[in-house]
């Protein structure tokens, strides 16, 4: 059982996602950092697709009420067990009455923006739907369908210890993907592409876009050079996923994000790999990203690269521990 | 010899790997033992891996020379693929040099950080 002792808002219980509702009209949410939250149940030996808590403002103070192995994940934020610091990207055991606290990102090689403490036996809340991931638009899912608030307790599914003391070199180093200095994401073009000016598809290609502080879960807000369209279209609402980058009246484009709603019906100018959609989900408020045409073969093959990251890391973490279990 | 320097040679030879030093002359002999030197330990690697001083998303060292650290702490890591398994100091001491470099690739018991512990007083 974990306690929250901080104020913080906006940190839910996350899975991978509550994907086949949006022919209900319900979203996916869902880890904004896929990546971050499978890697740290890998680590301690969870489900890939256990619930985790998704922490985007810091700092964040939890205590454990009886022990527990956890992992810290995503966002570097100079975590500390009672004082003594916790490397990043690490799994560690916490004993009965120990405080884990999680401070403000900073000073790392990888600039992002979220953390997941994740749990033995991953957070224990009802699966709703198919997911534990919060539902913050419906109310359900989650821990009661809202993000966590100061005197939460939440239960791990298998609490008590594991073997821990070891950690992963997080992706963002492992498969880096850099232009510029800053994360390229990779888009396919989408249905309205070819409506925008030779200019416009060009600037979308060619200029950083920075991440807009009217940024959450629901999507990304954008600035950067103005879009557009040779001649204005008028479209009904249309299904819509995570990862579609829309551009309203305005010129600036929104990518809409894990919380997004399953409609929309702004013109969309590209729509953001699956594979790449957790490396945006880390971009901070204020830093800037690059986007890189891509194909479908290549979407899909990227795909296969996150799971090429996430199968070598079951593999190597599982004998490991057999390993250190056994001496 | 004058006796006015040998605290000056005391201070070189414990910064050394040198663990004793006799000097003869006329007018007597003098013999430094330095037990730092002799009292090092070796944190070794448990295993194959390439040997990391930090953390890859760090800058700082987990154990520069001149920390202080307490045994069972990490004071290195292992990287084998995307896996890091943690190098720990044996006993508690202080970190006197880098046996390896950052990034260095190195076998099972391979040399990565000398530590004085700091039960024995390092005096020459």
């Amino acid at each position: 059982m974990i306690e929250v002792l901080s104020q913080t808002a906006l940190a839910t219980v996350q899975d991978l996602g509550r994907t086949g509702a949006l022919g209900h009209g319900v979203g996916n949410s869902g880890a904004m950092d896929a990546m971050a939250l499978a890697s740290g149940n890998l680590l301690l030996g969870n489900d890939e697709t256990d619930a985790a808590i998704e922490i985007p403002i810091f700092p964040f103070v939890v205590r454990f009420h009886g022990a527990c192995a956890f992992a810290v994940t995503g966002a570097d934020c100079q975590a500390t067990l009672d004082d003594r610091p916790v490397l990043p990207w690490w799994t560690c055991q916490a004993d009965e009455g120990q405080v884990l606290r999680l401070g403000l990102p900073a000073g790392s090689a990888w600039r992002a923006s979220r953390a997941y403490l994740c749990v033995a036996g991953g957070i224990d809340v009802p699966v709703v739907l198919g997911s534990r991931s919060t539902q913050l638009r419906g109310a359900f899912g989650g821990h009661e369908g809202r993000a966590l608030r100061e005197g939460d307790r939440l239960a791990a599914g298998a609490p008590g210890m594991r073997a821990v003391g070891f950690g992963a070199v997080p992706p963002a180093l492992a498969v880096p993907r850099l232009l510029g200095g800053l994360p390229a994401i990779r888009v396919l073009p989408a249905a309205e592409y070819g409506l925008y000016t030779g200019d416009s598809q060009a600037a979308f290609w060619d200029h950083p876009w920075k991440i807009t502080p009217q940024s959450d879960r629901y999507g990304f807000r954008l600035s950067g050079p103005t879009l557009q369209m040779t001649e204005p279209v008028e479209l009904r609402s249309h299904g819509i996923v995570p990862g579609v980058i829309q551009v309203p009246q305005g010129g600036q484009p929104i990518v809409q994000m894990r919380d997004a709603q399953p409609t929309g019906g702004y013109p969309k100018i590209g729509t953001v790999i699956e594979a790449d959609l957790w490396r945006l989900g880390q971009a901070p408020i204020g830093s800037q990203v690059r986007f890189v045409a891509c194909g479908w073969e290549e979407a899909i093959a990227a795909t296969d690269g996150n799971r090429a990251y996430l199968d070598e890391l079951r593999r190597l973490t599982g004998l490991y521990r057999s390993l250190s279990l056994g001496g | 010899m004058p006796f006015q320097h040998i605290d000056q040679i005391s201070a070189w030879l414990e910064g050394s790997g040198i663990t004793l030093l006799e000097l003869h002359g006329p007018a007597g002999s003098v013999r430094l033992v330095n037990d730092a030197a002799s009292s090092r330990v070796a944190v070794t690697a448990p295993c194959v891996g390439v040997f990391l001083h930090r953390h890859p998303l760090s800058q700082a060292e987990l154990a520069p020379p001149g920390a202080q650290v307490g045994a069972g702490q990490v004071v290195g890591l292992l990287q084998i693929g995307v896996l890091l398994v943690p190098v720990t100091a044996p006993r508690d001491g202080r970190v006197v040099a880098r046996a390896a470099e950052h990034g260095a690739v190195v076998g099972f018991g391979a040399k990565l950080i000398e530590l004085v512990p700091l039960t024995s007083q390092a005096s020459a």
